[in-house]
């Protein structure tokens, strides 16, 4: 029974840690082109 | 992909997975020689048929940005490389660990065992090729090729324990007379490679919105130097 737990923890971790990574990137990037549109605005006026 | 969309698509790969786990745990029956750790096999053999089909994607796309030079196509191998990679990862834990168990070993250089690492060898060093290679039409190109090259081996992987005589075990799903799973582990298979395939599809699309977000940064901060000059 550990050697089955073992693998599907290593696997709802690894999957969990890799798709969490994923979302902050995502994240980052869509505050990081909001702020870039507002530049882009404020340089406009 | 609009949000809501997405919203529903990911409540339903979550709820998938769920779903897979709630039918390995509970509905299929335990096997009779290897016991529960026979369980492992309804994630690392969905795992592994990800694996080939993000590799897969990546050949498709490689062909296709030669032929195009549509940099879309590249952003895609790219992005299925990657996630390609994780579930080929997840194939090489998992397998030793039921190994162990089950043969006594950790691992042997048989012909199944050591394709499989030389395919997620193959794969690294695409992502470290692209990571190295500056200018973007160049890495492109080499990685299409690349890509293209490596697939080669996903067929191989998946023959070898036909073709050669292997520690690994002979597939129970279309091995042939002998192969076969009892109903209820087959169903419990099935519905663990549906929960994996959309999970890819899941990754894959936020890999994907990642790179599309790159690309719009990158085209924005030229506006904003446009704007300065």
């Amino acid at each position: 029974m550990s050697y089955l737990f073992i693998a599907y923890s290593i696997i709802w971790i690894v999957l969990f840690f890799y798709i969490s990574g994923l979302f902050i990137r995502q994240k980052r990037l869509f505050s990081e082109i909001e702020n870039l549109k507002q530049l882009i605005k404020e340089k406009d006026i | 992909m609009k949000k809501a969309s997405f919203l529903i698509f990911s409540i339903l790969t979550f709820l998938s997975m769920l779903t897979a786990l709630f039918f390995v745990f509970i509905y299929a029956p335990t096997e009779k020689t290897m016991g529960v750790v026979q369980k492992i096999f309804y994630f690392h053999v969905p795992s592994g048929w990800i694996a080939f089909l993000a590799f897969f994607i990546v050949f498709l796309s490689g062909v296709i940005y030669l032929m195009k030079k549509d940099k879309y196509w590249d952003i895609v191998g790219s992005s299925s490389a990657e996630v390609g990679v994780i579930f080929c990862s997840l194939v090489l834990i998992t397998g030793p660990i039921w190994a162990k168990k089950v043969w006594g070993i950790f691992w042997t250089w048989d012909a199944k065992l050591t394709s499989a690492v030389v395919l997620w060898l193959i794969y690294i060093s695409y992502i470290l090729l692209r990571k190295y290679v500056i200018d973007e039409s160049k890495r492109a190109n080499i990685s299409a090729v690349v890509g293209i090259l490596g697939f080669i081996d996903v067929p191989l992987v998946y023959m070898s324990t036909r073709w050669w005589r292997t520690q690994h075990p002979q597939p129970v799903i279309g091995g042939g007379e002998n192969s076969g799973l009892e109903p209820k582990m087959l169903l419990t298979f099935f519905i663990c490679l549906i929960a994996f395939t959309l999970l890819f599809f899941f990754i894959l699309y936020l890999k994907l919105s990642i790179e599309n977000a790159r690309k719009e940064i990158d085209y924005l901060y030229k506006s904003v130097e446009g704007k300065e000059t």
